[in-house]
């Protein structure tokens, strides 16, 4: 399941074309006139060209939800300007769902020097499928309606407008919509207008907009419109939170509570249930052999890791699961499909559980918007065990295999999909503590000038472990480790790998930890002339979240990477204690969306330096943002650390240990391995 | 063939043998001092910092009992005393003094003695601190004529002053056992008679004395026969006890029985029981398994098993550890030797010269097992001309 929502309405859809075929005009799509209902809009042709490659007149969206069946008309109207305008705007491409819609092609045009040349020509329409989400194993079954324009030139007007009539049977005749009424350039023109029957009509809510919504009753129905006149460009900043809506919107739909929306998707995860096969019935036998948590436990590893990824979400199926039964013995589905496998098998076992309907996107903001199905674009599952509630998303893979330990991620707003269930849910957040990165390295120095051996320790828990353990397996070690000496080499001039990673995964703790060790020729750095020994230290995995943002001018949210806590400790090992100059610094870099300390010590015959990064808030607004970029300008400047071990060439034996050392390394290289 | 073991056993203080322990260079000075800095150091050190207990160390080298005196507070002692009871649940009982005598007095007094230094020569090595519970533990490698004893002398955080002293090869700090016998003969657990028959077990340890302590301790339920307290002080007392061969014999017998632990570890290899040596030093804190006492340990069993890659690993990471300690090269030298590794016995041969100004001659080097065939090679031409 994906955003429907968007899908049909955004402009400039990126599409996979898988196949190409002649079109067939009787079975998909047919040329017509525009509807008798539908109300003319034009676009003002007088206004001067601008500096972009495309001047966007007009877009018209019209919905009469009145007829047999819904019909979407739409009409676009645009200007080119130049040559890459022309390369990227003469194709007319129409999304639409071949099992339950049709498209009327109205007319296309090219308008120049005041004349209309008529480019609605049966030959140059091929219809294509469209799977833009195949990479992620997700099939729709959508089609593509390509209209090919010839002889487009700088200059052109294009002018096109068609409809789309029938609607997926899945959503019981309800009506979800969410139109938009900005772009990421000026329009000179915005018209919406749907058309709706008394007997039901829709609510409405304006996202990032204040513009009226004219309502007219005109007999049985009531038409809803909305006009703008050269609306401004939404511009993306970059490093938003999902769930911040920058693009102005009408939202619209029949559904009048929460309660009306499980009602549905109640009706809809009963309907895809079916019947349990004999052997599903058979392997939750063998759960219920097992004592309660353990099954619980088992069957949540079973709709994870053995039912592998797999979405085919044709027709119905884009939101009605597939049976559990299904599943069980295809060993693959979608989210909906795999939660509500889940939820079978732990009914079974007695546990009260329910599929939950989420968003990926609106997350904690989903209770802002009208009630709609509309909304969700994930299906996870949630129980109830010991008097605890977990969330359990089947899709995630490579968890930590205790109720104790996985990661139980927060998407926000939730919708059980239980009977009688009129509200939202929460979803419990996160603290930084329970995701953490922790990094050690150690520098091991027998003098001041001979190579030194740099162990690394990294220490992975909740989500990061969860995130490692899933590199892991899809690198392999080997890569791994050879991406990691790859990364370090630059950095550090000459490193020797001193073996392979290691790793120690507890899945029971949720716990992986990562060894590697390294030889560093080029640690020290000898001043002949002041006989000092130069070291330097890169706190280079605190530095990654420290990044300032693509725009820091905001005027949108910032998202923070998190909640997570990221330790980098570095730990000089010496061959005899030295005082240096400053060894107990404590800076601490803070505000109210993130904490960043840095820690000087020494320890007998070390000296240690300690970042780290702790998320305390998700985003940053942007009437703070000013602020925190300058909190991380502030604690990038501690990334780096320079100091040096004075009159090292005055103990005679120098040479000589040297010249020790390097064979010592050399047998213990050997040897090690 | 012979043996690196006697040589190399003493690094854990068990047994006697000579050789030069914390020599190190002396000459060099490396601090990236500055005007300021040499100010600071200057001034008195912070309680609970590095350099805090480097100088105690320093201070200890010359006179551990004066060290002790200069930092030591009873009141702070019977403190802590009450805080061990605390923890084992037993600080009413406590309250009442040891075996009815003063804890103030008796808990300084035991631990004056066993600070008291006698004339050998000693170097204090601070090694590594951490604080628990309102104590800092800090612990040090006290080179002593050659052993290597490690110490962890606990501290009282709010006084700052001296309230134990634990060998950290046993399970007991000086009062933590104190506290443990005074807790065991006041316990309802055992009868009076069994009480009684512990008491003079563990007084006839402490006196040596072989013959009483058999007829008590044959009197004694089993599992006070193998209680960790009793087994503590007899290993102790086998370790500085060097007429002790009958103590050593029922040690032996009793760390057949138990885990490996440490402080059976001289016992382990009096019976040839290799792989639970050194399992035995595993079972010490990690920073002293880091230190080049414990690896020569290590590499000096490998070597006695001629498992020579181990013993060179473990004589190598001696030196990369601790390269400011003598006897990881004088190992080196004898695991190199024995591996027919004549360029690393030349090249450490050059560092011993240079770094510690000790020479070998030929005819010492032949003591050296496999320094017949080095002094064939062209490297042993190098080194003596």
């Amino acid at each position: 399941m994906y955003l429907k929502w968007m899908a049909g309405l955004a402009l400039g859809q990126l599409l996979l074309l898988v196949s190409l075929q002649p079109a067939l005009a009787d079975t998909h799509w047919r040329i017509d006139k525009a509807p008798d209902w539908v109300e003319p809009v034009s676009a003002d042709l007088t206004s001067a060209p601008s500096t972009e490659a495309v001047d966007y007149l007009m877009t018209d969206s019209q919905v009469n939800l009145t007829l047999k069946e819904p019909v979407e008309y739409r009409h676009f109207s645009y200007r080119i300007n130049d040559s890459l305008g022309v390369e990227e705007n003469s194709d007319i491409e129409i999304a639409f769902n071949p099992d339950f819609e049709t498209v009327v092609l109205h007319h296309a045009r090219i308008l120049r020097d005041g004349k209309e040349i008529d480019r609605l020509s049966t030959d140059d329409i091929r219809v294509t499928d469209l799977e833009p989400e195949a990479a992620n194993r997700i099939y729709s079954g959508y089609k593509q309606i390509g209209l090919w324009l010839k002889g487009v030139s700088a200059g052109d007007v294009i002018d096109y407008s068609y409809s789309l009539v029938g609607e997926n049977p899945v959503f019981d005749g309800h009506a979800s919509y969410f139109f938009d009424l900005g772009w990421g350039i000026e329009v000179g023109k915005v018209s919406v207008k749907v058309i709706a029957s008394k007997q039901r009509p829709l609510n409405y809510r304006l996202i990032n907009s204040d513009v009226k919504v004219s309502e007219q009753v005109q007999g049985s129905k009531i038409i809803y419109s909305v006009m703008l006149r050269n609306t401004t460009a939404v511009l993306e900043e970059g490093d938003n939170p999902n769930w911040e809506i920058i693009y102005p919107y009408l939202q619209m739909t029949d559904f009048n509570s929460w309660k009306e929306v499980t009602d549905w998707s109640v009706a809809l995860f009963k309907r895809g249930k079916g019947k349990v096969s004999g052997e599903l019935v058979e392997y939750i036998e063998q759960l219920k052999k097992l004592p309660k948590k353990q099954a619980i436990e088992k069957a949540i590893g079973f709709s994870q890791e053995k039912v592998r990824y797999l979405g085919i979400e044709i027709a119905e199926n884009s939101h009605l699961p597939h049976s559990p039964a299904e599943v069980f013995e295809n060993r693959y589905g979608d989210c909906k499909d795999k939660s509500l496998l889940l939820v079978t098998m732990l009914d079974a076992l007695g546990v009260d559980a329910s599929p939950v309907l989420v968003s990926t996107h609106q997350t904690k903001t989903v209770g802002d918007y009208l009630p709609t199905y509309g909304l969700f674009n994930h299906a996870i599952a949630s129980f109830v065990y010991q008097d605890k509630r977990y969330w359990v998303d089947p899709t995630l893979t490579h968890q930590g295999t205790t109720l104790e330990s996985f990661y139980q991620p927060d998407y926000g707003a939730a919708l059980l999909v239980k009977k009688g269930n009129d509200q939202l849910t929460m979803m419990p957040s996160h603290s930084a503590e329970q995701h953490t990165v922790s990094v050690i390295q150690q520098y091991h120095a027998s003098d001041y000038i001979s190579p030194v051996r740099w162990q690394i320790q990294a220490e992975y828990t909740g989500r990061e472990a969860e995130r490692m353990r899933y590199r892991l397996a899809k690198t392999g070690q080997k890569r791994l480790s050879q991406e990691y000496l790859n990364y370090y080499a630059q950095l550090n001039e000459g490193i020797e790998s001193l073996g392979a990673i290691e790793i120690e995964d507890d899945r029971l703790i949720n716990k992986i930890v990562v060894k590697e060790e390294y030889l560093l020729p080029k640690f020290w750095k000898l001043d002949q002339s002041s006989s000092n020994s130069n070291f330097h230290f890169y706190s280079d995995l605190t530095d990654s979240y420290l990044k300032l943002p693509q725009q820091v001018n905001r005027s949108q949210h910032l998202n923070l990477y998190g909640p997570v806590t990221i330790t980098q400790r570095s730990e000089l090992w010496l061959p005899k204690h030295v005082y240096f100059i400053t060894e107990d610094e404590q800076e601490v870099v803070e505000n109210d969306y993130i904490r960043y300390t840095i820690d000087l010590t020494s320890e007998n015959r070390k000296l240690i330096l300690s970042h780290q990064y702790v998320t305390k808030q998700e985003t940053v607004p942007p009437s703070a943002s000013a602020e925190h970029i300058a909190i991380l300008r502030e604690a990038r400047k501690y990334l780096e650390y320079s100091s040096s071990v004075n009159n090292v060439t005055s103990d005679p034996s120098m040479d000589a240990v040297k010249a020790l050392l390097g064979h010592i390394h050399q047998q213990q290289t050997r040897l090690a391995k | 063939m012979k043996h690196l073991l006697p040589l190399v056993l003493v690094c854990l203080g068990l047994v006697g043998c000579a050789t030069n322990g914390n020599q190190s260079a002396g000459s060099q000075t490396i601090t990236n001092d500055v005007t300021a800095h040499r100010a600071e150091l200057m001034a008195p050190a912070k309680f609970g910092s590095t350099r805090f207990f480097r100088e105690f160390g320093e201070k200890a080298t010359q006179s551990s009992q004066e060290a002790f005196e200069q930092n030591a507070n009873a009141e702070a002692i019977e403190e802590y005393i009450y805080f061990l009871a605390g923890r084992n649940g037993f600080l009413d009982q406590a309250r009442n003094g040891f075996l009815g005598s003063d804890w103030k007095t008796i808990g300084y007094n035991v631990l004056q003695d066993r600070y008291s230094s006698d004339k050998q020569q000693i170097e204090w090595e601070f090694l590594h601190v951490e604080r628990r519970d309102g104590y800092v533990h800090s612990y040090f490698a006290v080179h002593i004529s050659g052993h290597i004893n490690y110490l962890n002398v606990v501290w009282s955080e709010n006084s700052e002053t001296i309230v134990e002293m634990h060998k950290v090869l046993y399970k007991y700090g000086e009062l933590e056992a104190l506290v443990s016998i005074d807790q065991l003969l006041e316990s309802e657990q055992y009868s009076q008679i069994e009480r009684s028959y512990f008491r003079h077990t563990m007084q006839a340890i402490n006196r040596s004395d072989f013959q009483q302590f058999k007829i008590r301790f044959k009197e004694l339920p089993d599992d006070l026969k193998s209680h960790p307290l009793l087994i503590d002080n007899l290993v102790q007392i086998a370790a500085t006890d060097t007429s002790g061969i009958l103590w050593n014999q029922l040690i032996r017998e009793l760390a057949r029985e138990h885990e490996p632990h440490s402080q059976y570890y001289k016992h382990y290899l009096i019976s040839e029981q290799d792989e639970k040596a050194l399992e035995a030093l595993d079972t010490l804190p990690e920073f002293i398994q880091r230190h080049a006492g414990v690896l020569i340990e290590r590499a000096a069993i490998y070597y006695d098993l001629d498992q020579m890659d181990k013993a060179t690993l473990m004589a190598n990471q001696a030196i990369i550890n601790d390269p400011y300690l003598v006897m990881p090269y004088v190992v080196k030298l004898m695991v190199a030797l024995k591996s027919d590794d004549s360029e690393g016995a030349l090249l450490t041969l050059q560092v011993l010269k240079l770094r510690f100004e000790i020479e070998y001659d030929k005819a010492g080097l032949q003591e050296l097992e496999g320094a017949d065939r080095f002094l064939k090679t062209s490297f042993a031409e190098q080194y003596f001309g």
